[in-house]
């Protein structure tokens, strides 16, 4: 069918934007300068983290905050994180720069959905078996990341579409597997969870944790290998998949990704 | 040969107590176990050895508010929460091995708006956990990552929750915050797989159910009588005991005459059903802020099923838990004014002093004779530890009437000025009604630690001074102490990870662990 093949528009979360698109682009945002002159300084100007506080751009932790959250933590600070309150800044000018954040988090941009997002959900929980190790919105496994966010996330359809066909290539080191050898001759393998000068723990496809000192290593391969496997999909399906991730994380855990406002097959996402 | 017997008694009694599920290397609930007697089997820390305790990690959670969550241990891994954030911890070193996290919710009064969270319930390999605003999560407990969220009561805004949830076979017990504010107390099972609302009983009973007299027209929907502390359980009767907070409005009982059922009350329920099967309220009508939430312990002797709760009132109260016959109660502080004794139904004889527009000082004050802070009852002793307040507080009324985003005290308390504050960890002997040692606290701070006891008669406990300490629990002598450097609002609890046991507690905005020297 001829739908099949056109791509639809479709807005969805994207923060991959490099700052000098965040620059042309969003310059006229009322919550920019607000954003630069409060929370740049320690956020860094693409507010992914800079000397002395945290990524609040891609952190999904941060992007599954509700605007009155938000709105609330700028009213009243996080106490013992650090976070000051901003009791100066007025109702207006607290939901600008809560907007601004969002354009930093990639909402309200346009992208094209190469797929069909539907059958990438029936494949993401059937033949593809993503859901074996990936959850979204509370169905699905665990040792993958949590996919319930990830449209959210800045997810580039190039990327994940590289990701899902050949994972060893193109998923970074810190999402590859470990396999360590302990000097009593023990191997094994899992993802990486916590790694400090003197120990490793791994947690195994099981559920397991291992914590292993590092004086009782004798060999540790960190993320040479992933544990995904690389995808036995036609390409059509590939590009489903993808439309479905890229839909995830539009209505919080609990309602699926609906379309909203605009012609069918267009999914907008406010960005407030 | 009395003392070889007494030894014999001793060991076998502990030989019993062992082969009962004792609690041992984990940890998986908030007070350990069903029994609410916070008794670990751990054998590795001595009174011979404790003087060489050290600290060994501690972990900074970064929430807002003070942490008030005991953790909880399976498996070499812990689970803790500060505000609406969950972590997975390596109980060995303390390192961050998942992080579940969600901002506080804005909007909240009185002791939700402080996000207080005391911490997560374990089934397989699912959480649960409660938010300050009254949802109860599910998350995966390998990864952190959210299965289902469900809100239990948000249908007035001055709900809120503080506890941790209790699993009971399939179901997941929660309750909520707010009983000073007027929302109408209840605990709500949900079915721990799908989230569904299995049974719901309000601690304030709807117009024409028994005990409704109290409550014309809709007071009854601004009662109080909030459960909010975890509950025990016993499995050989099949029932639940949960204890329920003060009524609401506090101090003005003339829209709420009679016993303000079932206020200041312990419930016995099945937890099948979520039927009431008996109730012993402690203070009824009450005008004192006297919630009963304080845990319900369990406690055998050779022929008997007991219940010993500590009150906030300030009478200790020996139950029998078959049927809730009152069998004991015994004034623990000093001064204790609001009643002259309690009658054979253990009904408590009033002096008739009531919060008033210029203020009456009643003992104990606002503060409680104790509180939430955990009680514990060592299977070696067989005492009962509880930390007990010596205050005294200036209670004042005037009417006012229910607002949701208001707070619903019909006015407040003030500090006697006359009195010095002082706290004292007592051993009760709940045989013979007798107090076998006091241990008083040197400062006049007020301390919300809670206590615990341990298989090789080690008592910890939180002092009010910033240090959590050991003693012997045979006879309150202090044994080892660490000064954490803030207040402690927490109770302990004691685990082991790869063959060493650890001793835990929260404290301020940090968590500690405890073991020997390797």
């Amino acid at each position: 069918m001829v739908w099949r093949f056109v791509f639809r528009f479709i807005r969805v979360r994207v923060a991959f934007l490099g700052l000098f698109c965040l620059g042309t682009l969003h310059a006229q945002q009322p919550g920019a300068a607000i954003f630069a002159s409060n929370c740049a300084g320690c956020h860094g100007a693409d507010g992914r983290g800079g000397e002395h506080a945290p990524n609040i751009a891609t952190a999904p932790e941060v992007q599954r905050l509700q605007e009155r959250d938000l709105a609330g933590i700028l009213t009243h600070g996080i106490a013992g994180a650090g976070m000051p309150a901003f009791p100066s800044l007025k109702p207006q000018e607290i939901a600008d720069v809560v907007a601004y954040l969002r354009v930093l988090q990639g909402r309200g941009d346009v992208v094209k959905l190469p797929g069909d997002p539907h059958r990438g959900e029936t494949l993401f929980f059937g033949k593809a078996q993503c859901s074996k190790c990936h959850m979204v919105s509370g169905r699905g496994g665990f040792l993958g990341a949590d996919l319930s966010f990830y449209g959210a996330g800045g997810a580039k359809p190039d990327a994940m579409r590289a990701v899902i066909l050949d994972p060893d290539k193109n998923l970074p080191p810190e999402k590859k597997a470990v396999t360590v050898v302990t000097l009593t001759g023990q191997r094994i393998t899992g993802l990486l969870r916590v790694n400090d000068n003197f120990s490793l723990t791994l947690q195994t496809p099981d559920g397991a944790f291992h914590y292993f000192p590092k004086s009782e290593l004798a060999q540790a391969d960190i993320g040479s290998r992933s544990l995904m496997p690389p995808a036995t999909l036609s390409g059509k399906e590939v590009d489903d998949l993808v439309s479905y991730l890229l839909h995830t994380g539009d209505g919080g855990t609990k309602e699926p990704a609906k379309a909203g406002h605009g012609s069918p097959g267009e999914v907008f996402v406010e960005s407030h | 040969l009395l003392r070889v017997i007494e030894r014999l008694v001793l060991i076998l009694g502990c030989a019993c107590a062992c082969a009962s599920a004792q609690i041992k290397d984990d940890w998986p609930s908030y007070n350990g176990d069903y029994t609410g007697r916070r008794f670990s089997g751990l054998t590795q820390i001595t009174p011979q050895n404790v003087a060489h305790l050290q600290a060994q990690w501690v972990f900074h959670t970064k929430t807002p508010g003070v942490l008030e969550a005991t953790p909880v241990v399976v498996n070499g891994i812990m689970y803790f929460t500060g505000s609406n954030d969950a972590f997975a911890l390596n109980a060995q070193t303390g390192e961050v091995l998942w992080h579940y996290s969600r901002s506080v919710s804005s909007g909240l009064i009185d002791d939700a708006s402080g996000h207080i969270n005391r911490g997560v319930a374990l089934l397989g390999t699912r959480l649960y956990m409660e938010t300050d605003n009254a949802h109860l999560l599910c998350l995966d407990s390998r990864s952190g990552n959210l299965i289902w969220d469900v809100a239990y009561a948000d249908w007035n805004k001055n709900y809120g929750a503080t506890g941790a949830p209790l699993i009971l076979k399939d179901k997941v017990l929660v309750a909520t915050s707010g009983g000073d504010d007027g929302v109408r107390g209840f605990l709500a099972a949900f079915d721990a797989q799908t989230g569904k609302l299995a049974w719901r009983l309000y601690t304030i009973p709807a117009p024409g159910e028994f005990g409704s007299s109290s409550w014309p027209g809709d007071s009854y929907l601004h009662g109080g009588g909030t459960a909010w502390m975890p509950g025990t359980y016993d499995p050989e009767l099949n029932t639940l005991y949960w204890g329920t907070g003060n009524a609401s409005p506090d101090y003005d009982g003339s829209v709420r005459p009679g016993d303000d059922l079932y206020t200041c009350s312990l419930l016995a329920i099945d937890p099948d059903t979520g039927k009431l099967k008996w109730y012993f309220q402690f203070t009824p009508h009450d005008l004192y802020d006297y919630d009963a939430v304080e845990t319900p312990v369990l406690v055998n002797t050779a022929d008997r099923k007991l219940i010993v709760e500590a009150n906030r009132n300030g009478y200790v109260y020996v139950l029998d838990r078959t049927n809730g016959k009152f069998l004991s109660a015994t004034q623990f502080v000093k001064e204790l004014n609001w009643a002259k004794g309690v009658d054979v139904q253990g009904r408590p004889l009033y002096t008739g002093l009531l919060p008033t527009a210029e203020g009456t000082r009643i003992c104990p004050g606002v503060e409680g004779a104790t509180n939430w802070y955990s009680p514990s009852y060592s299977e070696i002793t067989h005492l009962f530890y509880f930390m007990s307040l010596e205050s005294c507080s200036i209670y004042s009324r005037k009417p006012a009437p229910f607002e949701e985003t208001r707070e619903y005290y019909s006015t407040g308390t003030k500090r006697d000025p006359g009195k010095k504050s002082a706290q004292v960890l007592l051993a009760f002997d709940p045989q013979t009604g007798t107090f076998a040692w006091r241990y008083p606290q040197a400062s006049d701070f007020h301390g919300y630690g809670g206590v615990m006891t341990t298989a090789t008669g080690l008592l910890f406990f939180a002092d009010n001074q910033g240090f959590f300490e050991a003693a012997d629990a045979a006879n309150g002598k202090s044994l080892w102490h660490f000064n954490t450097g803030q207040s402690l609002h927490a109770s302990p609890m004691s685990y082991a990870a790869n063959g060493h046991q650890y001793i835990a507690i929260a404290s301020g905005s940090d968590l500690f662990s405890f073991a020997l020297p390797r």
